[in-house]
């Protein structure tokens, strides 16, 4: 699945993010260089505040490096990424559209014709399994069904990569387990063009149970402390020896 | 439908549910269990009351155990759950009655204040704002009913 070719698929070089805050300089990002490979799973943990979330959007080009370069497919990135499909913590939805009218937004904002929305639109309600809420509002839905939201419409736009932020701390723990694994799923279903995903997150057992590779960012302003690869077979089990000795050596990095 | 969405038992949390049990290798204490997941005593009841409503778990004394349908639904993809899903919840009296209600109406349809005043006779024991939750909740997920907000009304759900 990891491309063959030398050139990393998505690419953030040296990269640094400075906000003024009331005049001041407050640097979020210094220094951060990181490769990801086309067909990868990796996440992003890190302390609270350190610059996930900022890291995410400069990944989808949706602000810019103050410094720094990122390389998708080879090609230096200026604006926003439109191969990138966005899965929200807060779930994002608009409360006065229904499941159908928010999956679809994604697809009315590129233009696309009518007849391609419908059909989009119901493969992805249905691929997530949301087949029967079309016409749901989001107050009437429980959080994993909101969440299942956020990922028809972020899969229907129909990208390369998937950048999730947190995509489950909104929601309890059982519904967790269950969405965790529908996403692996999703991820390994050859029907999706989903094929890379980037996740933050700030359960580390969440990283090694879904992730190939962990990337250990540093307390703001951050950068890559290291990398773990995570090498136990799918589906993985947190009973697995290996998984606590992962766990406490990021938690320790972490710490 | 208004209301909090979590006074019932969500399919996303019972698979989870099914997914603990199979990692503490299939059952375990009914207590305990409420203890590690954190889980009120009445909200536990419910949700392993649901499971077992639908065959994915039994509860012997105190003890809760993974039936084999409640093995067999976590090997199965997204859409191999909802249509075991709706299998089973087509076995349900309470969505038995509905359906027939529904389905003697010419339009297929009832107002929602009609169907839980005919909950209220027909399941006198039961909670009928949970039924009716459940109704629509576990009803559109299994693409069995539909439910209008706007005009309040549950109908059959009878695909596109
Ligand atoms: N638009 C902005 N303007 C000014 N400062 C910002 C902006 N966005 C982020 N920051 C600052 O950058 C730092 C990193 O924020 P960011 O939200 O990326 O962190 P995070 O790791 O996602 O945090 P959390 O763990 O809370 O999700 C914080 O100090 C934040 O205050
Ligand atoms: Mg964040």
């Amino acid at each position: 699945m990891v491309s063959m070719d030398k050139s990393p698929f998505l690419r953030l070089l040296d990269v640094d993010r400075v906000f003024s805050d009331q005049g001041r300089m407050n640097p979020a990002i210094r220094g951060l260089s990181l490769d990801v490979s086309e067909g990868e799973f990796v996440s992003l943990v890190g302390p609270s505040g350190c610059g996930k979330s900022t890291l995410l959007r400069i990944l989808q080009g949706l602000i810019a490096p103050t410094s720094g370069k990122v390389l998708y497919r080879d090609v230096l990135q200026t604006g926003v990424n439109p191969d990138m499909g966005m899965v929200f913590q807060g779930f994002a939805l608009y409360p006065w559209l229904n499941v159908w009218e928010n999956v679809s937004l994604g697809l009315v904002a590129r233009g696309v014709d009518p007849g391609s929305i419908r059909r989009k639109v119901a493969f992805y309600i249905d691929k997530v399994g949301l087949e029967g809420y079309e016409e749901a509002y989001p107050r009437e839905l429980s959080g994993g069904m909101k969440q299942r939201v956020g990922l028809a419409r972020a899969l229907c736009i129909e990208p390369a990569i998937l950048l999730m932020d947190e995509p489950f701390s909104n929601l309890d723990a059982l519904t967790t387990l269950t969405l965790r694994d529908e996403v692996l799923m999703l991820w390994k279903d050859p029907e999706m063009s989903v094929r890379t995903i980037v996740m933050v997150t700030h359960i580390i057992e969440e990283a090694i149970l879904m992730s190939d590779r962990v990337v250990v960012l540093a307390r703001r302003p951050t950068h890559v402390v290291e990398e773990i690869r995570v090498d136990l077979p799918r589906p993985r089990d947190r009973r697995d020896p290996e998984f606590d000795r992962l766990s406490d050596r990021i938690f320790s990095l972490i710490s | 439908m208004e209301g909090d969405p979590d006074q019932y038992p969500g399919i996303s949390k019972i698979v989870g549910l099914l997914k603990v049990l199979a990692e503490a290798g299939g059952g375990g204490d009914l207590y305990q269990l409420g203890v590690d997941l954190h889980l009120e005593l009445g909200e536990e009841l419910q949700l392993v009351r649901a499971a077992e409503s639908l065959g994915f778990v039994q509860t012997p004394g105190g003890d809760i155990t993974l039936t084999d349908l409640g093995r067999d639904i976590l090997k199965k993809d997204i859409n191999g759950r909802k249509k075991l899903i709706r299998e089973r919840i087509l076995t349900l009296p309470v969505f038995q009655a509905v359906l027939e209600w529904l389905s003697k109406e010419e339009d297929k349809s009832l107002p929602a204040e009609k169907i839980r005043k005919r909950l209220r006779e027909t399941f006198p024991q039961e909670d009928p704002e949970g039924q009716f939750q459940i109704l629509v909740n576990w009803g559109r997920y299994a693409e069995l009913f539909g439910y209008r907000a706007d005009r309040e009304d549950l109908y059959v759900d009878q695909g596109d």
